[in-house]
């Protein structure tokens, strides 16, 4: 029973990281799934006011999913297309159209031919996490619809794998201004904006900064499509000076890897600290490779880890609940809405807050 | 590269004619991967001597996803690359998502950028009974579609519906029915019975395989009439139909 969560909830699933990514560009996602089952992703994982966007649920029926019939989908999709033409059509993999094998993208072929509107298919299954899927709707949703460069002055910079499952608006708002402040002319936010202005003009960047590991599909794509190059990275301000502890510390930082990993990496080149970052979701071995980290995907896992005596465990409020009895860390907390989804409010703070409030927390 | 499916009603004879069809093309020189998408997984054994080749989905249930290609893909004496999809626990899971999780594993171990065939064999179970054994005649998978027919009432019905799914998905970039196979029977009327279904379909009999004894006796040794009887009438008849299918592929990317 290892893998049973007992006492956290799941994280979001790949279906719910790709309605996430979407839901403000205004296309109309399709989530294909038996009637009645968009709670988790919409009422649950999606923390922004549905009114006004296209985020609908197919309202697959019992005989639909036993006999296969796809004609249903496409007749809806062709109907909802109709009247008032969203820039895109996505369509969204479940458990139930999974499991019996439906060619998402050959449906999504047929409907771009019926609809004349770009259209494509996010192979999610309720199996993987959400950055899973977010990756993969980003990567498509650009390679649909992403416009050819026409030239510009100044430096652009995309944010790519921006979503509301890792990063609160007050965060990107503060992303976007140290960019600015770095140097950059014009920082795109892609996902974490209304409509699609900044995704048509995706290929326009000079450059890719990758703040989720949900970004990294797109950005090799945006790299070998168009040769625009990418950094992983969250441009916290690194240059804060911090005093040498006068202990030993150990810092666990839990939480989505690029911004997990690039905390720990920071805050490990404190003299007298080692940092190790707790992954929730995927990784990848492009994501600062020199950090110490160890892969959270089960609630054993987490568990144990915490048995480490570490003197600081930063990540979601509910991670407490697994700290061991007599524990003596300091915990600082920063809500992951892929864990807890609506159960604590967005994070108001500017990013540094939690760097510093890190040094701060150091004995 | 050549990717072409073979279909036909169950019991019809796939599995020998695609076995003796892939020794042939191997004895000519090419390099060709058949891959069996049946749940029983017995048809690459005439490659291998009857031995059962340990399927995909059986790897992935024990080592998730840390195994090597050669532990799947495995070279018969007469030089095919053999590979079995496998299926659930009998009674039990889903045989379609099956071959979709096999396809999906070997996509995702670049199988074909590995092994570089010159033509894939997809060995495919009966019918297209739903969208998993679909899966072969999907965007990115077998370009070219053979049915394998006699002329038996329920074998000719049974290609018909094959045909039909092809064409119900001719809006996804499938694959496109190419042609039938005669497997005889010896049936009254049958090359007249397959040549009206093949008119009808608008594809031509790519291959017409006589009803012969050779085949039992070379199943029986746990090979094919290609490697078992090389100087045989049969022999040079599957030699011929693996040089037609060959001509009537076409040419895709890897």
């Amino acid at each position: 029973m290892k893998d049973i969560r007992m006492i956290l909830p799941n994280p979001a699933s790949d279906t719910a990281g790709a309605a996430s990514l979407l839901f403000q560009l205004d296309g109309l996602s399709i989530i294909h799934d038996a009637a009645g089952s968009m709670e988790s992703y919409i009422t649950f994982d999606e923390s922004r006011e549905l009114e006004g966007k296209r985020t609908v649920a197919s309202r697959l029926s019992r005989l639909e999913a036993i006999t296969g019939d796809d004609r249903i989908l496409l007749d809806k999709i062709e109907q909802e297309c109709a009247g008032n033409p969203p820039p895109f059509v996505a369509i969204l993999g479940t458990p139930v159209p999974f499991t019996i094998g439906t060619d998402l993208e050959g449906i999504a072929a047929e409907a771009e031919f019926a609809t004349g509107l770009p259209a494509f298919a996010v192979n999610s299954g309720g199996f993987e996490i959400y950055d899973k899927g977010a990756g993969e709707a980003l990567k498509k949703v650009l390679e649909k619809t992403a416009q050819q460069p026409s030239g510009h002055t100044g430096c652009i910079v995309n944010l790519l794998g921006a979503t509301p499952m890792d990063y609160s608006p007050a965060e990107i708002d503060d992303i976007t201004q140290q960019l600015l402040a770095r140097g950059a002319d014009q920082v795109n936010n892609l996902t974490m904006t209304d409509g699609m202005e900044q995704i048509y003009k995706a290929a326009e960047a000079d450059h890719n900064l990758v703040i989720s590991v949900a970004g990294l599909p797109a950005a090799r794509y945006l790299k070998q499509r168009y040769d625009i190059p990418y950094t992983i990275g969250v441009p916290f301000d690194s240059n804060i000076e911090a005093k040498r502890p006068a202990a030993q510390n150990r810092v666990l930082i839990i939480g989505e890897s690029v911004f997990a990993k690039q905390l720990a990496h920071i805050v490990s080149q404190i003299p007298g600290v080692t940092a190790v970052a707790g992954i929730i979701g995927n990784d990848d071995t492009e994501i600062f490779p020199q950090v110490s980290s160890i892969r959270l995907d089960t609630e054993d896992k987490i568990i144990n880890e915490l048995r480490n005596d570490y003197t600081v465990v930063a990540g979601d409020p509910l991670y407490r609940l697994l700290l061991p009895p007599g524990h003596n860390c300091v915990f600082l907390e920063r809500p992951h809405r892929a864990l807890s989804g609506r159960l604590y409010p967005f994070s108001e703070y500017q990013l540094n807050h939690y760097l510093n409030e890190l040094k701060r927390c150091l004995t | 590269m050549k990717r072409i499916a073979i279909y036909g009603k169950g019991g019809i004879g796939k599995s020998t004619t695609v076995c003796n069809i892939a020794a042939a093309m191997a004895q000519e020189g090419l390099c060709v991967l058949q891959l069996g998408c049946d749940p029983k997984a017995d048809s690459t054994s005439a490659h291998l001597h009857g031995e059962r080749q340990t399927t995909i989905l059986d790897t992935v249930r024990t080592k998730g996803d840390n195994f090597e290609l050669s532990e799947i893909i495995r070279q018969g004496e007469d030089g095919v690359l053999c590979a079995e999809c496998g299926g659930p626990i009998p009674g039990s899971g889903c045989a379609g998502r099956g071959i979709v999780t096999a396809f999906d594993t070997l996509k995702a171990h670049n199988a074909s950028e590995v092994y570089k065939p010159d033509v894939l064999l997809y060995d495919v179970l009966g019918d297209v009974v739903c969208g998993g054994f679909a899966m072969p005649l999907r965007s990115g998978y077998a370009r070219d579609v053979f049915i394998v027919t006699s002329g038996e009432k329920m074998a000719l019905y049974a290609a018909a519906n094959i045909a039909m799914a092809i064409d119900n998905f001719k809006g996804r970039n499938y694959a496109r029915l190419t042609g039938l196979i005669q497997n005889s029977r010896n049936v009254k009327d049958e090359t007249q019975l397959v040549a009206e279904m093949a008119e009808e379909l608008s594809v031509p009999v790519a291959g017409i395989i006589p009803r012969d004894g050779l085949i039992q006796l070379a199943e029986e040794q746990n090979t094919t009439v290609v490697s078992a009887f090389p100087d045989s009438e049969l022999a040079m008849i599957y030699r011929q139909l693996a040089r037609t299918l060959y001509q009537l592929a076409e040419e895709v990317d890897t």
